[in-house]
């Protein structure tokens, strides 16, 4: 089974609604959740055919260090777990949460591109 | 020690100086009035009676010359007998210290027995006696003159030699009680001399000490104190000094730990609130920048093309509010909103914010109910920004399509303001902490139905509201429901 589907879980739907419409040029899926427990329900379902996740910081809910603990138990190894915030310190936030792997808001697409697809 | 205060120290040291200044006056004076009574006595009592010896001299003199010669000769002078007399009488009577009551006399005892010389009185009681005896003969012959004879003449000269033999006496005496008197005079200035010596070296090395003791207690706090002025200026660090407790510099020094605290404290504030504004400043922008390259890319693709467009507007509409409170929060943290009062209806001006409104949270109603006086003196500009900012709140924290009771009431002293805020998930303890830049983000709607707020509606709300000389306050109600209550004087 094709792994083509990556999980937004931000609690902006513009920028869901973004992410859908970009991740559908690159021929993926976007699966949304507007908070982290969402998310954890969505991640049994779809765990075969997940590709990455792109997490917020800043949620209401659950906190990101537990929620990214939560997330890598219900995901496969190789499924790239990006941190994704306008948070000014995020490289702290980053290694905060267990995570190597950011993008900065504003992002251009081209950046998202490569933190999803691209190499390593 | 350290619980003597700075103002207690320098007090006892100005109080030292003025004690050693005090005893080095009374010295002085006590100096001067003790050579100034050795200097009456010396000249009356040492002086006074060689002086009067030495006129008596010059009488016995010229009497013994004017008998000298017979029978050229003169019998005695009655003047002259009669100024022998009196001299000593005078002499007995004032300076003659043997077996004298006369205070000084008696002064004059003890210094000869001081000395071991009080066989010096014997001898001038003698001289005493050997000049009496040849002036009473003197003085019978020229009371009873009987006729100069040879031998009366001889008889006399030989009377008067023995009164100047006498008065040689006496003034030898006298002349080393002088040196006995003088000696003793010299002894007491020196006494003195070191009394005052003493005293002022005493003054001078109590003053020091003194004054060094309070410099000790004082100058390693001051520059401890410099110290730590220093560190937190160029490092930013802050260290406690104490304990020090009791003084003006414990005073100091926990005024500075508070000071230092604060603007750590501020700083701190001032770092978060700078990272959350940029974090919702980036937000917005993520969308547009995102959207705007989706459209760039689908230039053929309408719907969607309409729907990038339709959330640069809201997103670019939400970021220019957010710029707008920002800058209003800074100038009001700087105390320079534009205040500018006058005459208005809060009624008509509630109805103006809700209609603003309601064109951004469609979802919402904003039922108004007034009672009573409405009118106030306020600057209208600011209020409905206040009012607009505190409407958006409250909309974003409520479930979609819920709607918010507003209530005007003038009835009062005041004119109360309420909003009912239903449904809300907001934290237990203090609630006004709410009212703090961006501490309502938290707690907002999750489904992110429009409005979103920026986080600083309250917040800009209750600074304006004070500059009204009024009030904003939260209140937690029955079943969950939170009331924003603005209260503005009539």
């Amino acid at each position: 089974m094709a792994r083509d589907r990556v999980l937004v879980i931000d609690d902006d739907p513009d920028l869901r609604g973004l992410c859908v419409i970009v991740l559908a040029d690159w021929g993926l899926t976007a699966i949304e959740a507007e908070d982290c427990a969402k998310a954890l329900a969505l991640l049994d379902r779809e765990r075969s055919r997940l590709c990455a996740v792109l997490l917020d910081y800043f949620m209401p809910g659950m906190d990101p260090k537990e929620c990214t603990r939560e997330i890598k138990k219900r995901i496969d190894p190789g499924v790239r777990v990006v941190l994704v915030s306008a948070a000014v310190d995020i490289v702290d936030r980053a290694a905060e949460v267990g995570l190597d792997r950011f993008l900065a808001k504003p992002f251009d697409l081209n950046d998202l591109h490569a933190v999803v697809l691209g190499p390593g | 020690v350290r619980s003597i205060s700075i103002g207690k120290r320098l007090s006892l040291l100005v109080l030292t100086q003025l004690i050693t200044a005090a005893i080095v006056v009374i010295a002085s004076v006590i100096v001067l009035g003790q050579v100034s009574e050795q200097a009456h006595y010396v000249k009356s009592y040492v002086f006074a009676p060689l002086l009067e010896i030495g006129t008596a001299w010059q009488t016995a003199n010229e009497l013994t010359s004017s008998l000298e010669d017979f029978p050229a000769g003169l019998e005695p002078s009655r003047q002259s007998i009669a100024q022998l007399r009196d001299f000593i009488s005078k002499y007995e009577r004032e300076w003659e210290v043997w077996g004298s009551s006369v205070p000084d006399a008696q002064r004059y005892q003890e210094i000869l027995k001081k000395v071991n010389r009080l066989s010096l009185l014997k001898e001038e009681h003698d001289a005493v006696l050997a000049f009496r005896a040849p002036l009473a003969k003197l003085d019978e012959a020229v009371q009873h003159p009987s006729g100069r004879t040879r031998e009366e003449a001889s008889r006399q000269r030989r009377d008067s030699l023995e009164l100047r033999a006498a008065l040689q006496q006496l003034n030898f005496v006298n002349l080393q009680y002088m040196a006995i008197g003088f000696d003793d005079f010299a002894h007491v200035l020196r006494n003195l001399s070191i009394f005052l010596i003493v005293v002022g070296a005493a003054s001078m090395i109590a003053s020091p000490l003194v004054g060094l003791s309070v410099r000790r207690a004082i100058a390693p706090r001051v520059t401890l104190l410099v110290e730590k002025v220093k560190r937190f200026r160029e490092l930013g660090i802050n260290e406690p000094v104490g304990p020090w407790v009791g003084d003006e510099l414990a005073v100091l020094a926990n005024a500075l730990d508070v000071s230092f605290a604060a603007i750590v404290a501020r700083d701190k504030e001032r770092e978060r609130f700078l990272a959350v504004a940029a974090h919702e400043l980036k937000t917005p922008l993520t969308t547009l920048k995102g959207f705007a390259q989706a459209a760039l890319k689908h230039r053929d693709d309408a719907a969607l093309r309409d729907r990038a467009l339709s959330v640069i507007d809201r997103q670019s509409t939400r970021l220019a509010r957010l710029i707008q409170d920002l800058l209003w929060t800074a100038s009001a943290a700087a105390g320079r909103l534009p205040f500018r009062p006058g005459p208005l209806d809060l009624e008509a001006l509630t109805r103006r914010a809700i209609g603003e409104v309601e064109l951004l949270a469609g979802a919402h109603r904003f039922p108004l109910t007034v009672r009573g006086e409405t009118h106030i003196l306020g600057d209208a500009m600011l209020l409905e920004q206040s009012l607009a900012g505190m409407l958006i709140q409250a909309a974003s924290m409520m479930p979609p399509g819920e709607p918010v009771p507003i209530t005007l009431d003038g009835l009062g002293a005041v004119v109360r303001l309420t909003v009912e805020v239903g449904g809300a998930e907001l934290p237990e303890g203090d609630i006004d902490r709410l009212l703090e830049p961006f501490a309502v983000l938290s707690f907002e709607g999750r489904e992110q139905v429009p409005p979103r707020s920026t986080g600083l509606g309250l917040h800009l709300a209750r600074e304006i509201v004070r500059l009204h000389t009024g009030s904003l306050r939260i209140e937690r109600g029955p079943k969950g429901i939170v009331s924003f209550v603005m209260e503005f004087p009539l």
